[in-house]
């Protein structure tokens, strides 16, 4: 008997839903074949802020991994015609008490596959429930695989991913072109690159009866996936990184009897910011400003909703990365559009780490 | 019957769809928000025909909730930590009254400091003022207990207040598989409409409910209360033994004994940490520790007897409590008072060790669900405890 759990990884409010779905569709595609699951968004991850980073999760007891064989038999055959799997419920039972103590814990303590909605995420993240920039293969067991949403190559999204001493699967797949439901065709890429999780025919069987009328249009985005993914083998780095702003450890949070009584909080100094909890890892795009169009106006820096910008003109108001969160009010607000929204993912040879 | 992958809060929004509710009354706090969100979609899909109203705060919810039920409504409400708390000039008024209202609470640490996650002392704020309280261990325990919920609290001879009570995140926000039945079955179990009863308002026949009382009334109906928890006891046995029979699954109405055969020492608590005990107590069975787990399912009405006679046969016991109750007898949880106090007049009986665990939402790990149990252990051997109250995983 074994526990396999894939993560979710997305962006408040408008990837939540979506990454619901994708946990529904593999944990109803484990009952498909006889197996428990469970499923949940991390709970403390308040994914009602815009583009905070939030973290999902399926984690499914089996006494044997599916067959990849078999998958790439039934990937032949067309997905109208492909049948629901028959499912043995024989061990149902045990594999249910081995899984049920993994609901008692906010994240399962290694994952198979990351599913990435977004690719700027490859950065790292730095989630409302962890303090501290969480490396993308944190919860990666060695050997397994994320699968990224992206236009680009997974050797250039390999740049901006931590260096780790674990071996993983690093693949892409253009998500946005083939389906809105870009978990579809993310799920039929882990398909393929991090098989044994969940069979292939019953996550097919799954989608045609979630999407009802357009099952089929949509279970032929996860065959198209299972295709058309490409992906890198990445081997491991000689010694691990030092991760910016790592979180502590819980034994090295303060004793009891050390904090202070009454719950209280030391505000940070004037005209400063909570050096506890930064957000540049909600940002998917950077503004970036024209010197030669911009007015020193300031309006940029009224407006920032997290003061995040300076007040001199003569920085052009310069924003404090740490902070900004990529909202892009000051490029709205900017009246001679001095302000450009560039995407994370374009700042190549940065220091990340 | 259709087994679906979902959180305890949609099983117990898909319970009181089955129970045919009349009146709902909603105000948001995480955990209990996804079961007015789901039931709001419900009523929106036209699979639920109540009256759903939004109140302006969890007062005005609770109050609506028992006019509602004095009504004759049949009735849904529900909240969470600090909701809770905020709500209880209509709570404590709400068994008095002895209106069959059903409620659902999202366990969550009471503010300050804000916490979204669980412990259990948001209702066991309640535990003395006549609400039935009941712990589930997975969504499935939560839909049977909702269902039954209604069953009890309006028989004639209880007609209390019931509340579901759910660990936040663990229960309320996990999706587990739960087997939901055919509404028509759950029909056949609890029928739309509730037994008659004489305390209900109606235009035909007028009267008032909880006029201001003098001396020579009180205490008399105090006793009433009394006597209604104490039919309690013997209405749940009957309403479980009838689920059982109809739904094939329901278990024991007050314990649920695991692994207790033989066994030594034992463990007990409520709600979802039934999860990793159950698994802490088959391994340590198989390092030859003879250990079982004694799941708590209702804390109120609380079952003496069952209680008695299933920890008797051990010679130490750990009461496992998400709750604290500062400044108390050894300054131990709530339900160890209560433990220890219903074994006191036994002439044999365990030693009865305390451990606060999971507070404010902390994970409870088999690892330390299995130092408990080798801790107790050792001291069944040794009969010396050297710390009667013990606060798991606490930094010092």
């Amino acid at each position: 008997m074994a526990i396999f759990a894939v993560e979710f990884d997305g962006r408040g409010v408008t990837q939540t839903a979506l990454m619901r779905a994708a946990s529904e569709i593999i944990c109803s595609a484990a009952d498909k074949e006889g197996f428990p699951s469970l499923g949940y968004e991390r709970y403390d991850d308040a994914p009602d802020r815009v583009g905070v980073p939030i973290k999902g999760f399926s984690i499914i007891s089996r006494t044997v991994p599916s067959s990849y064989e078999r998958d790439l038999e039934d990937v032949a055959i067309d997905v109208e015609k492909l049948s629901p799997p028959t499912p043995d419920y024989s061990n149902y039972q045990v594999c249910y008490d081995e899984l049920a103590p993994e609901a008692m814990l906010y994240e399962p303590r290694a994952v198979d596959a990351v599913l990435v909605l977004d690719d700027t995420l490859v950065k790292g993240e730095e989630p409302w429930a962890y303090i501290g920039v969480q490396p993308i293969h944190e919860k990666l067991k060695d050997g397994g695989a994320i699968i990224v949403n992206s236009k680009r190559d997974p050797e250039y999204l390999l740049e901006f991913i931590h260096p780790t001493t674990k071996r993983y699967k690093l693949a892409v797949i253009d998500a946005d072109s083939m389906d809105k439901i870009i978990i579809l065709p993310l799920i039929g890429a882990m398909l393929r690159v991090a098989p044994g999780i969940v069979s292939y025919r019953a996550v097919i069987a799954t989608v045609k009866e979630r999407y009802k009328a357009e099952g089929v249009k949509k279970a032929q985005v996860i065959k198209d996936a299972y295709n058309k993914v490409r992906w890198i083998e990445v081997p491991p780095a000689k010694q691990p990184i030092q991760i910016k702003r790592k979180m502590r450890l819980f034994e090295e949070f303060p004793k009891w009897h050390e904090m202070p009584e009454g719950i209280v909080v030391y505000a940070p100094p004037v005209n400063g910011s909570n050096p506890h909890f930064k957000t540049d890892t909600f940002r998917t795009y950077r503004p970036i400003t024209d010197p030669n169009k911009c007015n020193k106006d300031g309006l940029c820096w009224l407006y920032c909703p997290d003061s995040a910008r300076s007040p001199d003109p003569e920085t052009l108001f310069a924003v404090n990365l740490e902070y900004c969160k990529g909202c892009g009010v000051c490029a709205e607000v900017c009246p001679t559009k001095a302000i450009k929204m560039v995407n994370e993912l374009d700042f190549r040879g940065e220091k990340i780490w | 019957m259709v087994r679906v992958i979902t959180t305890g809060t949609t099983a117990i929004a898909t319970a009181v769809k089955h129970a045919d509710v009349d009146v709902i009354s909603a105000y948001p706090i995480r955990p209990y928000t996804g079961v007015m969100n789901e039931l709001a979609r419900m009523i929106a899909d036209g699979e639920l025909d109540a009256e759903y109203i939004v109140a302006d705060s969890e007062h005005t919810q609770f109050e609506i909730a028992k006019h509602a039920a004095a009504c004759g409504a049949r009735v849904f409400t529900g909240s969470a930590g600090i909701g809770w708390a905020f709500a209880h000039e209509a709570i404590v008024v709400t068994p008095t009254d002895r209106v069959p209202v059903v409620a659902m609470v999202g366990n969550r640490a009471l503010d300050d400091p804000g916490n979204f996650g669980v412990e259990h002392t948001d209702v066991l704020i309640t535990r003395d003022l006549g609400w039935m309280m009941c712990w589930p261990e997975n969504p499935q325990e939560a839909y049977d207990l909702t269902l039954m919920g209604y069953k009890i609290a309006e028989n004639p001879k209880v007609l209390l207040p019931y509340v579901v009570c759910c660990d936040g995140n663990f229960i309320t926000h996990v999706r587990f598989p739960v087997d939901l039945p055919d509404e028509e079955l759950a029909r056949e179990f609890l029928p739309p409409t509730p037994p008659p009863r004489s305390n209900v308002l109606h235009p035909d026949r007028p009267l008032s409910i909880a006029p201001h009382v003098d001396y020579y009334w009180g205490a008399e109906i105090r006793k009433q209360m009394d006597q209604a928890m104490k039919n309690a006891i013997e209405v749940t046995r009957k309403v479980h033994e009838e689920f059982n029979k109809i739904f094939g699954r329901g278990g024991p109405p007050f314990i649920e004994e695991i692994n207790t055969k033989d066994a030594d020492v034992a463990m007990i608590g409520v709600g979802g940490m039934a999860m990793p005990a159950r698994a802490a107590v088959r391994e340590l069975r198989q390092k030859g520790i003879n250990i079982g787990y004694v799941k708590l399912r209702r804390f109120r009405p609380f079952a003496t007897e069952e209680i008695r006679e299933a920890l008797r046969k051990f010679k130490v016991v750990a009461v496992l409590d998400n709750d604290f109750s500062f400044g108390s007898a050894h300054c131990g949880g709530i339900i160890f008072q209560e433990i220890r106090s219903a074994l006191y007049d036994l002439s044999e009986k365990p030693i009865i060790v305390n451990y606060l665990i999971g507070l404010g939402g902390r994970e409870i790990t088999i690892d330390a669900m299995k130092s408990i149990g080798k801790e107790i252990y050792e001291i069944s051997k040794t009969k010396e405890v050297k710390q009667l109250v013990k606060w798991v995983g606490i930094r010092e």
